[in-house]
């Protein structure tokens, strides 16, 4: 916040209010701590696929990926977007699980694209409450290089992933797209749509 | 009358430029003509399904691998002069002068386009088109559309489209025939990247519960994010939004 002539007594007592209310540890999320996550997911990834496993083993290691790194539960609420507030808790729980699974399967096999590539950390900003945005370059011979995107913010407790971001095109987004399109396909029925989400 | 039509697309350029907005958020749609879009979307996907994806699949097994390069490092190299007009448009010199060098470098010890050389020296080709001068010059992309044949675009983009075709240099430079060998060259290398990207294609298309929403979402994301050169932080989508 500038301090300059036009500076307001009000807002800025505001402002003190509102930080002091927030957990310091909302605060405290770190350029080399998202990193950090990032370099680990990086060295993960690179390690499943060049473990030459068959692909569905490598699926099943990129859902510990998901489930370590990522923030799936938030992932998943937001995605599914309103009807979230109308499901029972017991269809919550199982939406998650469900879409876990779904995610890892997917971008998982995204991954897998990545064999013979190096990724580099390009930069790191900061993007406020919403915690750091840090930017990967994909290069894999052959092609041009592309960008990946990871925001990590640690409200969970920890640094985790909340988004994904390819060339622009962000997971939450397209997956937000992707569960609203799936439950209507199901007439908006939770328990099909969760039991489809499950092997999709 | 090839002059008349060139000047009446410009003028439809500036005319557009005039109904300038600013950036929009990166998840919003504006689709007004979402019927049509999704029948023509039906006429893409049977098109895909009947003829390119199998066509692309023969190729793909067919053509070896350094040719299907070949092909696509020409036509990526033939498009440079375009695109590089329209950094020139879009005020961006340094890449325009970067671009020129890369064309000269591959046009040469690339052996006419067929190789790559400069990206090997880390000299990687900006794509652009007009659609993204026009973006840059203020022009609201306008409503989503897709395009038979051509997919996801928007009226900003398609203009854009057209005007490419006027200002590209090298429609001036190379004779009828070399521009039907050109063309040709252009349909291998779009049959080439259906089968690249292939796995990609099919997921988007045949996996997603519905696949006009899924490549219209991604089309506007990657468009936008090509216009502002980077992900706005401030624009990120806030997951917590929903609690």
């Amino acid at each position: 916040m500038r301090l300059n002539n036009r500076f307001d007594r009000r807002r800025f007592m505001g402002t003190a209010a509102v930080f002091a209310l927030l957990p310091f540890k909302a605060l405290a999320l770190t350029v080399k701590q998202s990193e950090d996550l990032v370099k680990k997911v990086i060295a993960d990834v690179q390690r499943i696929i060049n473990s030459g496993k068959p692909l569905n083993a490598m699926l099943v290691d990129f859902q510990a990926i998901f489930r370590d790194y990522g923030d799936v539960p938030t992932i998943a609420r937001y995605c599914l977007g309103a009807p979230w507030r109308t499901a029972s808790a017991a269809q919550q729980r199982a939406y998650i699980a469900a879409f876990e699974g779904y995610i890892s399967r997917k971008y998982g096999r995204q991954f897998k694209k990545f064999e013979g590539g190096k990724i580099k950390i390009v930069r790191t900003r900061d993007a406020g409450k919403l915690g750091m945005l840090v930017e990967t370059t994909v290069t894999v011979p052959g092609t041009s290089p592309y960008s990946v995107e990871w925001n990590v913010n640690d409200r969970s407790g920890k640094p985790k992933f909340i988004n994904l971001i390819v060339e622009g095109v962000s997971m939450l987004a397209t997956e937000r797209t992707e569960m609203g399109a799936m439950l209507e396909s199901f007439q908006g029925n939770m328990d099909k749509f969760i039991a489809h989400l499950k092997t999709a | 009358m090839r002059k008349f039509w060139q000047f009446t697309i410009l003028g439809a350029a500036v005319f557009l430029s005039a109904c300038a907005t600013g950036p929009v958020a990166p998840d919003s749609i504006n689709d007004p003509f979402e019927d049509v879009n999704r029948s023509v979307h039906e006429f893409n996907k049977l098109a895909d399904k009947t003829v390119l994806r199998p066509v692309a699949l023969t190729y793909g097994a067919v053509v070896p691998e350094p040719v299907q390069r070949m092909v696509d490092n020409s036509v990526n190299n033939l498009a440079v002069p375009g695109q590089t007009v329209n950094l020139v448009l879009q005020g961006n010199l340094e890449d325009a002068f970067r671009m020129t060098v890369r064309f000269v470098i591959n046009s040469t010890i690339g052996i006419g386009g067929l190789f790559d050389p400069a990206s090997d020296a880390g000299l990687f080709q900006k794509k652009t088109d007009f659609g993204e001068t026009l973006g840059v010059w203020g022009v609201a992309e306008g409503p989503y559309l897709e395009l038979p044949l051509l997919g996801g675009s928007t009226v900003r983009d398609t203009v854009g489209m057209v005007v490419d075709y006027a200002i590209d240099p090298m429609q001036y430079v190379l004779s009828e025939q070399d521009r039907k060998r050109i063309l040709l060259l252009k349909g291998m290398d779009l049959v080439g990247d259906r089968f690249a990207y292939s796995d990609l294609v099919d997921a988007l298309l045949y996996e997603s519960a519905d696949s006009y929403a899924a490549q219209r979402i991604s089309y506007l994301q990657n468009a936008r994010r090509n216009l502002q050169g980077e992900t706005a932080v401030e624009d990120l989508e806030d997951p917590y939004a929903f609690e």
